[in-house]
């Protein structure tokens, strides 16, 4: 007998990892209301993985969401252990945030956010179908036949769709290591005529504090002080742990060799492809036979556990082998493993079936974000799941969809990748995916993305107040450095001198002088009032503006040209078929895919440039028509 | 129904009385128009194959008798169905087996566009699209080799291996940004430079071949200035006696009722104004310097003659002065060494510091030799060997140059080791000129403008 909860919901969301947590916020902060069931509601926002948010790419993942209104920045500002911006030496443009996370208090955190967020419903359950009525989606149904109706339903199941565990020769059905798999609901997708796919990731064993020899590694320490994520964020109160550096050697690689003959990778128990950006460390070594060591992170997965995450460790072999290459490598000698390493296959659906706002195509109403999209890591997923929050209150109200593009915010990259590209192995952020670099600053997050959060209500005045102050405070130090002008004479001349750059021969106003590479702004109040105390984060754009400025320009120009593409729309129901000129292969990606731009159409791999023209002229004579 | 759908027919040999003439035409509905108006009536043609009958109208009349060559897609020109007719060649008969084609569904093509469909099927690139057009244009063999070359896909493979190396120096930074805790991303800034280097290398080699290989296939304009009876109709005779060329212009081309060209080497060099040196020579003249001054500006390169057994006088002078400040190649010829000698060869020397001056006399042909190897040599400064490549168009140049112009900047960046997400923009900035001079990019409008300039038919 089927019992129907009382009430409809306008979002349900399946899965509270961390594509769960930032729709269901998403979408009840926005004032609707919000059912958000998960297999365990002991691992709300749960790190299965390395315990640390952020990363090159990843970082400015997290300062996005941030600026949107999601929860993910503020979460491992008070929570982290350690943070370090990296990249520092290298240009603005790549600085990237990077923090370890109490993974225990980072997900008892979130656990509190959601079990307080007004709006929203948290339940228990292993859900087995999606109802939907005429393509359109009604709501969902549990493993013990209770019925929740919503409007919109989104998916954020992660590893959970059939997961299989392995290690070694063994393997059982889980969807992380001691918890039950999702059996049924990758099937109800079959039904609705999604094209399903099989994944594979991994993780590391984990290892007990008391059994490492520290003294043996190099301590890295993170940055003094800690830069928070958030830009609500005022300062890291924790207490900062500091993680090692140690490398695997010819020994471990000959250990990890000898259980080839047992590892489910290599025997072909695993036939679904792995994560090429994170391989596991047998990958790794086949791949790069010729290097002679990997580095290993030692990092403390919280203040109140002794357990240490071997970063780069990741494995599916089986515990003898696991045992022996951990104690082969220096400081872990007498390493003992609380939990074993694992590999883990589940089930994906390709998001080419996905429109830009996340809906997908077959069924109106139904979402889905993070790893069931065939993405890897906490970031991608909690990007998708904001973004699936905000476009399922919109299409329940009506709306049309937020879509930020690829000028906008690496969250538009990764969303263009994804429905544009779709994936056959797990899709990573990483920098060189977005074009526009320069403008897609970490430190400008606020300055992109904030007036959309605050418009969207999931910023409160309070902090837009703050954003609006920072926005003011670089445009009047801009205009200030404009306006003072230095005369060239003896007195300017040895000021110049004393902060280390040359003389001056004809009038420069500060704002030249600071595009010198050798000149720092904090130098530059001692010419002119109004200069002295300014917030670093001004401080910082500032100088960033002046200093790349002809790039900047540069590739301002370039967002020109791109968005006179994404403005030329694509109308759905071109029949691709019936054009001449259009190879097959063409004909068949542009009516699967349906670009809803040309812009979008030139980024699906192989569509030529040639097709491109022939679209052009079509929607130039269909203009005509 | 979009443009790409339409069949397009038209003429494709020149109009007027041949042998034979031929009526193209490609597209989908080729091969049916093919069996509508052929008679003996053919089910199935098969491609590559030549089928004699005849060509009839609606009411099944005899227009032409005629050989018809099949060319399925994708194996033509166009990369679609194409039917070539060889007709008989007069102008009456082509135009009206064209008509019974756009009778039976055809669309009258636009100039260039089988080449335009060849190039946006992706049979051809757009270098390969230029070559097309000069190889029909070529006026001497050497230019035509070059063309061949380029149309072969030459030119457009070295361009190719070029950016295949900039997008290994852009992986290499990427990785650098993307994973910098891993050694083997740590490529030395050695290396790298290496290939920036090599890059240049090959870059410059291409930009250095581009002047002589413009002049080579769109020819040179030479023009003969001199006061009048210097010897200028005398000079053009003893060209033209040695190396006329038989060529036609382009209608629209040049303005002059007839021009006529030489040939120094493989280099095509029209002579401006032919009539107007013959017409003047020997007779008062008070148009000679508003001739010249026109023909200094029209030219390319400029030979000036003079009389040094006469003195300089006023209109020597004012022709002087003209060539100083003209942007032009000259060569000086002092003419009528035999006689006594008013003006020697340091004076003119002082008036033209950079320019070759050739003395000879052209009653016995004395110096024209020398003249010529120096006339040569003002235009090709950098020897193209006939198998080389080059670049053969302003627009090639052009956008060769904007890569080659951020060159240096890049090697710069590199050395410097700077913010890698600047090189990045450097790299693509460069790949982007290079994808434009082969077409990866475009846009509809550049095409329409280039595939303008081809013969109807092509």
């Amino acid at each position: 007998m089927l019992t129907t909860y009382p009430k409809e919901f306008d979002v349900i969301v399946v899965g509270a990892g961390h594509a769960g947590c930032e729709a269901a916020l998403a979408s009840a902060r926005m004032g609707h209301s919000v059912l958000l069931t998960t297999i365990d509601a002991d691992r709300i926002a749960h790190m299965s993985c390395n315990p640390s948010i952020g990363g090159r790419a990843k970082g400015h993942l997290v300062k996005e969401i941030d600026a949107l209104g999601g929860e993910m920045a503020k979460n491992i500002d008070e929570t982290g252990i350690q943070f370090h911006r990296l990249n520092m030496s290298r240009g603005p443009a790549v600085w990237s945030s990077r923090a370890q996370a109490d993974m225990k208090l980072y997900s008892q955190r979130m656990k509190k956010i959601i079990e307080n967020q007004s709006n929203l419903r948290l339940k228990q359950a292993i859900v087995d179908e999606i109802l939907v009525e005429d393509n359109i989606v009604r709501g969902i149904k549990t493993s013990i036949d209770e019925v929740f109706l919503g409007r919109t339903v989104i998916l954020t199941t992660g590893t959970f769709l059939k997961g299989l565990i392995h290690i070694g020769l063994k393997h059982w059905s889980g969807g992380r290591i001691s918890e039950l798999s999702s059996e049924k609901l990758s099937d109800c997708l079959r039904k609705l005529g999604f094209e399903v796919g099989r994944l594979k990731t991994g993780t590391c064993p984990r290892l007990d504090e008391r059994t490492i020899d520290f003294s043996s590694m190099e301590p890295q320490y993170g940055d003094e002080p800690p830069c928070p994520f958030s830009f609500s964020t005022e300062k890291i109160e924790r207490e900062q742990m500091p993680c090692y550096i140690t490398y695997t050697n010819q020994k471990t690689h000959d250990i990890i060799r000898s259980g080839f003959d047992r590892s489910p990778i290599f025997t072909g128990i695993i036939k679904s492809r792995g994560v090429r950006y994170c391989p596991s460390i047998e990958d790794k070594i086949v791949k790069f036979s010729g290097k002679e060591r990997h580095q290993i992170f030692i990092e403390p997965e919280g203040i109140n556990t002794t357990e240490y995450y071997p970063n780069g460790l990741y494995t599916s072999l089986p515990i003898d082998v696991q045992i022996k290459m951990v104690r082969s490598i220096r400081g872990l000698e007498k390493a003992e493993i609380i939990r074993p390493g694992y590999g883990i296959e589940f089930d994906y659906a390709d998001p080419i079936q996905l429109k830009p706002s996340l809906e997908t195509k077959l069924i109106r109403g139904l979402f889905s974000a993070g790893q069931i999209n065939g993405t890897t890591g906490y970031e991608e997923a909690a990007a998708q799941g904001i973004m699936a929050g905000i476009n399922a209150v919109k299409y329940a109200r009506g709306e049309s969809p937020l879509i930020l593009d690829r000028s906008q915010a690496y969250i538009g990259v990764l969303i263009d990748d994804l429905v544009t590209k779709g994936t056959k192995e797990a899709y990573r952020m990483f920098t060189s995916r977005a074009e526009y670099r320069l403008l897609l600053r970490e430190d400008s997050a606020d300055l992109r993305l904030m007036p959309f959060g605050h418009e969207l209500g999931l910023i409160d005045d309070s902090i837009y107040k703050k954003y609006l102050k920072k926005k003011e405070n670089i445009e009047k130090t801009l205009k200030r450095l404009g306006e003072i002008k230095l005369k060239p004479n003896a007195a300017t001349n040895s000021m110049l001198k004393n902060i280390g750059t040359s003389h001056i021969k004809n009038p420069v106003t500060l704002r030249e002088l600071l595009k010198r590479p050798e000149v720092n702004i904090d130098e530059l109040y001692i010419f002119g009032e109004g200069l002295k105390n300014l917030p670093q984060n001004v401080k910082d754009e500032v100088s960033f503006q002046m200093k790349y400025e002809g790039y900047i320009k540069l590739q301002k120009e370039q967002v020109e040209r791109f968005k006179k593409f994404e403005y030329l729309k694509l109308p759905p129901d071109i029949d691709y078929y019936s054009m001449i000129g259009l190879s097959n292969e063409v004909k068949e990606k542009l009516t699967n895919i349906k670009p809803t731009s040309l812009g979008q159409a030139g980024r699906i791999s192989g569509i030529t440039p040639t097709a491109l023209i022939i679209l052009q002229i079509y929607l130039k004579k269909r203009k005509i028509a | 129904m979009s443009l790409e759908q339409d069949t397009i027919a038209a003429i494709a040999t020149p109009l007027g009385n041949g042998a034979i003439g031929i009526v193209r035409m490609s597209g989908s509905q080729s091969l049916s128009i093919a069996q509508r108006i052929f008679r003996p009536h053919k089910k199935h043609f098969l491609s590559h194959h030549i089928y004699y009958g005849h060509i009839v109208d609606k009411r099944e009349e005899i227009i032409d008798e005629v050989l018809l060559s099949i060319m399925k897609a994708p194996h033509s020109y166009t990369t679609e169905d194409m039917v070539e007719i060889n007709c008989h060649g007069g102008i009456i008969v082509l135009k009206k087996v064209l008509s019974i084609l756009l009778e039976n569904g055809a669309r009258m093509a636009q100039p260039g566009e089988f080449t335009k469909m060849a190039f946006l099927n992706g049979r051809i690139d757009l270098l390969q699209a230029e070559a097309v057009a000069e190889v029909i244009s070529a006026k001497t063999e050497r230019a035509l080799m070059i063309c061949q070359n380029q149309l072969s896909g030459k030119l457009s493979q070295i361009v190719r291996g070029l950016r295949e190396k900039l997008l290994l120096l852009l992986s290499y930074n990427e990785v650098m940004i993307d994973y910098p805790e891993e050694d083997y991303s740590n490529i030395s800034i050695e290396s790298k430079l290496k290939i920036v280097d090599d890059i240049y290398g090959v870059l410059d080699k291409l930009l250095q071949s581009a002047s002589s290989g413009i002049n080579i296939v769109s020819g040179v304009t030479l023009s003969i200035v001199g006061k009048p009876n210097v010897g200028k109709s005398s000079l053009l005779n003893a060209l033209l006696n040695d190396e006329r060329a038989i060529v036609t212009d382009i209608p629209g081309t040049t303005r002059d009722v007839i021009s006529e060209y030489i040939t120094l080497n493989g280099v095509p060099f029209r002579i401006l104004d032919t009539a107007g040196i013959r017409k003047t020579e020997g007779l008062i003249e008070s148009l000679g310097v508003e001739r010249s001054k026109d023909s200094i500006e029209k030219a390319d390169i400029v030979v000036f003659v003079l009389d040094v057994s006469r003195e300089l006088d006023e209109e020597d002078k004012v022709i002087i002065d003209l060539l100083k400040n003209a942007s032009c190649r000259k060569v000086i010829f002092a003419n009528k060494v035999d006689l006594d000698k008013k003006i020697n060869k340091e004076k003119l020397a002082d008036f033209f510091p950079q320019c070759p001056i050739v003395e000879g006399c052209l009653l016995d042909n004395r110096g024209l030799d020398k003249l010529k190897k120096e006339i040569y040599g003002q235009i090709i400064y950098y020897n193209v060997n006939d198998s080389e490549i080059a670049v053969t168009n302003e627009r090639q140049k052009k956008t060769l140059e904007k890569a080659m112009w951020e060159i240096p900047i890049l090697r710069q960046h590199i050395e410097d080791n700077i913010d890698p997400a600047l090189i990045s923009i450097e790299i693509q900035f460069i790949v982007s000129a290079l994808d434009e001079l082969i077409g990866n990019v475009t846009t509809e409008d550049m095409l329409d403008k280039m595939f303008s300039i081809f013969c109807l038919g092509k």
